[in-house]
C-alpha cells in the first residue's frame, strides 16, 4: 500500500508541478513581454458623414482623423464636444436640417458599455425594486427586493427582512395575467436613485418572451412586448436616458442587435454584437448612434441613424498589437489559465497551443528520464 | 536456536560515503547482543534499517522471518523499540501514554509499567516533556517492559543519563531479559554499562564487522582488560 | 485502536483546536456584530443593497481565516512527530502504517470540518436575520472555496512537515503557493461554482503527498 501511495504521490506532485509551470511561466512571460496598447476612440461624425478617431500623437492639440487620413479639429464632432464648442460660440445651429441647441444635445447625449465578464457572471438571485413614481418626485433608495421562483415573484420588504405577501400575490398575478411563465430567465434593471426616472426591469420569462415590470405607487405595472415574440433572446438591457426614446436593447441568438422603443416597437438593426465574447460601447446623440463591438483581435463599429436606427455606415479595424518575442511558445506546449476577461468564473482553460513547445517539452522530459535512470544505475 | 534477526549482504552508503559493505550477522532467540562501534560506524544506521526506517543500498534483513521493509503489525507488536534519547510522545502524561500504547499490545503488562512509575514520584498528570532526562528514560523503560515484547531494540539507551539512572536501566533490563528469555539488540556509547548486560557483542569498524562473539569468550581472550579496553584495542584509540 | 490514534492526536492538538475555535468565534462574532450594527443604523436594506448591487458577500474579512487555521493545525499536529523523529514511534505501533497516517490526517480534517461547519452555521443563522435565504445561500456558496482552502492548507502543510528532504519541501511549498493563488484568485461571488467539486477532488487526492513523504521517510531520504 505504501509503495502504491508513494507512486501516486509522486505522480500527483509531477502533475501539479507541470500544471503550475504551464500556468505561471507563460503568465510571467506575458508580464515581462507586455507592451502598452490602446485602440483609438472612434465615433461617427455628423459633419463629415464618416468615422473619426482621436490621434494623440501630436501632443496637446486635439486631432480627429477621418477614414481617408485627413486631420480635423473638434468641430467635426459637435454633438460630442458641444460644451467646448458652446463655450467658444462654435456650436452649429443646425446639422442636416436638425435644429441644434445645447439643451437638445445634452438631452440626447449618452453612452453605455457592457463587458462579457459581467454578462457571463452569475447574477445575484434577488433584484432591488424601486418605486418608479415616488411621492416626493425624487427617486428614493429601494425598499423592496424581488426574487423569482418557479411558483411566482416574491417581493420582500428589506428592512423587516420579510416577505410582503400582498405584493407577492399582486406582482405574481400581474405577470401571470399577461402570460409570464415563471421563473424569469433574464432580468435587467438599474435600481439606483441617481437617475432622472425609473423604468423598472426588462425581463424574459422561461419561454423567452420579453416583458417590462415596474412598481408604481406600490402596485405592479407589467407589460408584454409581443414584438419580441419569436425572437430567441440572449441578452437584454434596460435603457433610461433623458430623451426617453429608447427603453432597452435586445440581442438574439444570432447576435443581431435590436432597439426597443417605449412604445413596444422592436427595431432590428444591422449591428451585430456577441455579448458573451465581445465588449460593447455605445455613444448615442441626437443624430447618430456609434455602436462598437470589440474583442482582443479587433473591433466593428456601426453608425446607425438615431431617428430609426437604420444603417448609416460601418468600419472594421484589426488591432495591430506590438508583438514581442515570447520564449514560452518555444518551450511549453500550451498555456493553462483559470480566469478570463470574458467571464467571472474560475475554471481551467488552455490556449496558445504550440507544436515547437510540445516537441521541446517531450525532448526535455525524455532527457530528464534518461538522466535520472543513468544516475540511479 | 530460532533466528530472530538476520542481515545478509547489507551494504549502505550515505551519498558517496560507504557505511558498510556486505555486512552479515544473525541474532538468535534469547541473546542479548550489544552493537559496539565508534561514532559514524553505522550503529544507528543498522537500527534504522532493522526497523524499516532506512532502505539499504543492497542486502536484506529479516526479523522473525519477515522482511524488515514490510513488517506486519502483528510482528511489530513483538518488537519493543527505544529511540536514541528516550524519545517519546512527550506531550502526553504517564497515564495518557500508558492508555495510548496499551490499546495496541495484546500482551500489555500494566503492572510492570506502574511499578516503575511509582518510583518516579511525579504527579500522574505531569507531562513527560516536563520531566528530567532520567525520569523520561524511566517512562521509556516502563513502556518497553509493559509491552512484553519478544525482541527489544534499544538505540543508545544510556544517552544523557546520569550514573544512577543508567544503573537502574541496566539492572531492570538485565533481569527482565534473563527472567523472561527476551532477545535484546542494543547499542550504547558507555561500554561499561554494556559489559553488565550483554551476552554477545558485535564490534563494528568503518565499513565492516571486526568481531562478533560471546562477551565471555572475548574477555577471556583479553584477560585483565575491561570490555572498554578491549574495544579501544580492537578499534584503535582514535 | 482507531480511537487511540484520535486520542493521541487530540492530546497533541487540543489546546490549538480550542484556540482556533476561540479565534474563529471571536473573528466571526466581530464581523457579525459589525453587520448587525450596520443593519441597526442603516437598515437591513443597506445589507441587501450591498449584496445585490455591489456583489459583496458581507463576510469577506473572514476569507483567509480557514486557510491560516488549517495550515497551523498541520504544523501543530505534524511537527511534534518530526522533532526527535517521533514519527518512528508512531509508525512502529502495531497497526497498519498507512492506516495510522490516514487516521491522523482524518483527525485533522474532521477537526477542521467541525470548526468550519460551526462557523458556517453561525454565519448563516446570523445573516438570515438580515437578508433573504437565497442571498445567504449565495454568500455560503462563495465561502465554500475559503473552507476548501483551509483543507488544502492542512493537507499541503502536513505533506511539507512529513517530507524528510528540504528540496522536496520547497517544491511542495511552491505548489501550496500556487494552490493558494488559485483558490483566492477571484473575489466574484460564486465564481468557483462549477470548478469547486473538481478542486475538492484534486485537494483530497493531495493526501497521497502525505504518504509519499512517509514512504521517503521510511527509505531514509535525506538532503
Amino acid at each position: 500500500m505504501t509503495f502504491n501511495m508513494k507512486t501516486a504521490g509522486k505522480g500527483f506532485i509531477i502533475f501539479s508541478t507541470a500544471a503550475l509551470a504551464l500556468w505561471i511561466v507563460p503568465w510571467i512571460c506575458a508580464i515581462i513581454t507586455a507592451k502598452p496598447f490602446s485602440a483609438p476612440f472612434t465615433m461617427y461624425s455628423p459633419i463629415l458623414h464618416d468615422f473619426t478617431y482621436i490621434d494623440r500623437s501630436g501632443g496637446k492639440a486635439l486631432k480627429l482623423i477621418d477614414s481617408k487620413g485627413n486631420a480635423h479639429g473638434d468641430e467635426v464632432q459637435p454633438l460630442f464636444y458641444y460644451m467646448v464648442l458652446t463655450g467658444r460660440g462654435a456650436l452649429p445651429k443646425e446639422i442636416d436640417g436638425h435644429k441644434i441647441t445645447p439643451e437638445l444635445v445634452k438631452k440626447y447625449r449618452y453612452s453605455m458599455s457592457e463587458k462579457p465578464q459581467y454578462v457571463n457572471a452569475k447574477p445575484a438571485p434577488a433584484q432591488l425594486l424601486m418605486e418608479s413614481v415616488p411621492v416626493r418626485l425624487e427617486l428614493q433608495d429601494p425598499e423592496h427586493a424581488m426574487i423569482f421562483h418557479k411558483d411566482g415573484l416574491h417581493i420582500y420588504e428589506m428592512n423587516s427582512n420579510s416577505e410582503d405577501k400582498a405584493k407577492t400575490e399582486a406582482f405574481t398575478k400581474a405577470l401571470a395575467d399577461i402570460g409570464f411563465k415563471f421563473p424569469a430567465k433574464l432580468t435587467s434593471g438599474n435600481p439606483t436613485h441617481r437617475k432622472e426616472f425609473d423604468e423598472g426591469y426588462l425581463l424574459t420569462d422561461s419561454a423567452g418572451r420579453l416583458y417590462q415590470l415596474k412598481m408604481t405607487d406600490g402596485r405592479p405595472e407589467a407589460r408584454h412586448f409581443s414584438s419580441a415574440d419569436g425572437i430567441s433572446i440572449k441578452y437584454i438591457s434596460i435603457v433610461e436616458i433623458s430623451s426617453r426614446e429608447i427603453l432597452g436593447y435586445v440581442v438574439d441568438n444570432d447576435n443581431v442587435f435590436y432597439v426597443l422603443r417605449p412604445s413596444g416597437e422592436l427595431i432590428k438593426t444591422d449591428a451585430v454584437w456577441n455579448p458573451q465574447k465581445e465588449k460593447l460601447y455605445i455613444s448615442g446623440d441626437l443624430l447618430y448612434h456609434t455602436i462598437k463591438a470589440s474583442d482582443s483581435d479587433g473591433e466593428r463599429i456601426y453608425a446607425l441613424r438615431t431617428s430609426d436606427f437604420s444603417f448609416e455606415n460601418k468600419m472594421e479595424r484589426r488591432y495591430d498589437k506590438p508583438q514581442s518575442f515570447n520564449i514560452c511558445r518555444y518551450i511549453l506546449p500550451f498555456r493553462l489559465y483559470f480566469v478570463s476577461g470574458n467571464d467571472s468564473y474560475v475554471k481551467p482553460r488552455v490556449k496558445d497551443f504550440s507544436w515547437a513547445g510540445t516537441i521541446v517539452s517531450i525532448l526535455a522530459i525524455t532527457g530528464i528520464i534518461f538522466w535520472r535512470r543513468k544516475r540511479r544505475a | 536456536m530460532e533466528t530472530v534477526i538476520k542481515c545478509e549482504h547489507l551494504t549502505h552508503y550515505y551519498g558517496k560515503r560507504k557505511i558498510y559493505e556486505d555486512l552479515n550477522f544473525e541474532v538468535s532467540k534469547g541473546a542479548v547482543i550489544g552493537l559496539l562501534g565508534k561514532n559514524g560506524t553505522g550503529k544507528t544506521t543498522t537500527i534504522n534499517i532493522l526497523m524499516g526506517y532506512l532502505k539499504p543500498r543492497s542486502g536484506r534483513c529479516t526479523i522473525f522471518g519477515e522482511d524488515v521493509q514490510n513488517l506486519r503489525p502483528e510482528t511489530r507488536a513483538r518488537i519493543a523499540l527505544l529511540l536514541e534519547g528516550h524519545v517519546q510522545h512527550s506531550y502526553m502524561s504517564i497515564e495518557q501514554i500508558e492508555r495510548f500504547y496499551s490499546a495496541f499490545y495484546p500482551k500489555w503488562n500494566k503492572k510492570a509499567y506502574y511499578d516503575l512509575m511509582d518510583k518516579l514520584k511525579v504527579a500522574p498528570g505531569q507531562k513527560i516533556s516536563r520531566m528530567s532526562n532520567g525520569q523520561r528514560s524511566q517512562v521509556a523503560l516502563g513502556l518497553i517492559l509493559a509491552q512484553n515484547a519478544d525482541l527489544l531494540v534499544l538505540d543508545d539507551f544510556s544517552l544523557g543519563l546520569d550514573p544512577g539512572y543508567r544503573r537502574l536501566f541496566c539492572e531492570y533490563l538485565r533481569d527482565y531479559a534473563r527472567n523472561e528469555g527476551k532477545t535484546v539488540f542494543l547499542t550504547s556509547h558507555i561500554i561499561q554499562d554494556l559489559e553488565k548486560i550483554i551476552d554477545e557483542c558485535i564490534v563494528m569498524d568503518y565499513g565492516k564487522i571486526l568481531v562478533q562473539e560471546k562477551t565471555a569468550t572475548l574477555m577471556a581472550r583479553y584477560p585483565e582488560m575491561t570490555l572498554e579496553d578491549i574495544f579501544i584495542e580492537l578499534t584503535g584509540k582514535y | 485502536m482507531k480511537k487511540m490514534i484520535f486520542y493521541k492526536e487530540w492530546i497533541k492538538t487540543r489546546w490549538y483546536v480550542l484556540a482556533a475555535a476561540a479565534v474563529l468565534i471571536s473573528g466571526t462574532a466581530y464581523i457579525l456584530l459589525g453587520l448587525g450594527k450596520a443593519a441597526q443604523f442603516k437598515g437591513n436594506a443597506f445589507l441587501w443593497g450591498y449584496v445585490i448591487a455591489h456583489d459583496s458577500v458581507l463576510i469577506e474579512q473572514l476569507k483567509y481565516l480557514p486557510f491560516i487555521l488549517g495550515g497551523l493545525l498541520a504544523v501543530v499536529q505534524m511537527l511534534p512527530e518530526l522533532s526527535g523523529k517521533r514519527l518512528k514511534l508512531t509508525l512502529h505501533i502495531p497497526y497498519p502504517q498507512w492506516k495510522t497516517i490516514l487516521l491522523m490526517c482524518l483527525y485533522g480534517i474532521a477537526a477542521l470540518s467541525l470548526l468550519f461547519s460551526v462557523q458556517a452555521v453561525a454565519v448563516s443563522i446570523a445573516l438570515n436575520q438580515w437578508i433573504a435565504s437565497e442571498l445567504v445561500c449565495r454568500i455560503m456558496k462563495t465561502a465554500a472555496v475559503w473552507y476548501l482552502a483551509g483543507f488544502v492548507s492542512y493537507i499541503w502543510v502536513a505533506s511539507v512537515c512529513l517530507e524528510p528532504s528540504w528540496k522536496m519541501r520547497t517544491l511542495l511549498l511552491v505548489l501550496l503557493a500556487g494552490m493558494a493563488r488559485l483558490l483566492f484568485i477571484s473575489p466574484v461571488p460564486e465564481a468557483y461554482n462549477g470548478f469547486l467539486p473538481w478542486l475538492a477532488l484534486y485537494s483530497a487526492a493531495g493526501l497521497c503527498m502525505v504518504f509519499h513523504g512517509i514512504a521517503r521517510f521510511k527509505e531514509g531520504v535525506q538532503d
